[in-house]
């Protein structure tokens, strides 16, 4: 089955679970790198303050459609033959996975050229919200 | 007339709830903003004394589209509209 790119519930989905869907499309024999970002739960926030979990809401029609948006954009690029975004949603200990940004492209450069610009991209446009919850008992949405 | 809100982060915190159906006499954006207003604690979230109308970092949506009128307290809504307040985006 296709992996389709959106928001999906933390559990849902994971890393391996892309790439094995990825290597069944119908182009891949295409491809000649595939490139990975996972974004994680840093044990800190932007100030230092130690954290130690994140809650993710997302509002999944909006997101969906700006994620669809992001990839069918980067798609158009010639060497890339697929790009996927999957974001997770829920609650999150250090360490645990938010984030999958795969590309697979038929070489090298534009695949790295592609993942960077896909991961700039979700993180202005996508209606996803992140809260940390920090270790001193505090927590606070991040914007 | 109903309406229904949906609640995302600071607002789905404050709220409680993830959406609701609001109902509305005079069918506009400023009377539902009127309703939230007295009916919990957004007021610093959405609403901007200075300019007496909604923040501009806050994003309209109804329907799933985002709105850009300049002044969005003259939007007239419709039966079963789905309306949302969007505090900035902060992907993971």
């Amino acid at each position: 089955m296709e992996i389709k790119s959106g928001i999906y519930s933390k559990g849902e989905i994971n890393l391996e679970t892309i790439l094995d869907s990825l290597k069944r499309i119908n182009n891949i024999e295409k491809a000649g790198s595939i490139h990975t970002f996972t974004g994680i739960v840093r044990g800190s926030s932007m100030e230092g303050k130690p954290v130690k979990g994140m809650k993710i809401d997302a509002y999944n029609e909006l997101a969906d459609k700006s994620i669809t948006r992001i990839c069918e954009e980067l798609k158009q690029k010639e060497g890339i033959i697929d790009v996927i975004i999957i974001h997770l949603k829920g609650e999150f200990k250090i360490s645990e996975d938010l984030v999958y940004v795969v590309v697979a492209s038929a070489h090298r450069i534009e695949g790295f050229e592609t993942i960077e610009k896909a991961v700039e991209m979700y993180k202005k446009e996508i209606a996803v919200w992140k809260k940390e919850d920090y270790v001193d008992g505090s927590s606070e949405w991040v914007h | 007339m109903n309406v229904e809100v949906l609640y995302f982060a600071e607002f789905k915190d404050i709220t409680g709830k993830e959406k609701e159906d609001v109902e509305l006499v005079n069918n506009s954006l400023k009377e539902l903003i009127n309703i939230l207003l007295s009916k919990y604690n957004i007021r610093n979230l959405l609403w901007d004394e200075k300019i007496q109308n909604i923040h501009n970092n806050i994003s309209l949506i109804i329907n799933n589209k985002a709105i850009h009128d300049k002044n969005p307290l003259l939007i007239e809504l419709k039966e079963g509209d789905s309306i949302a307040f969007l505090t900035p985006v902060s992907g993971g």
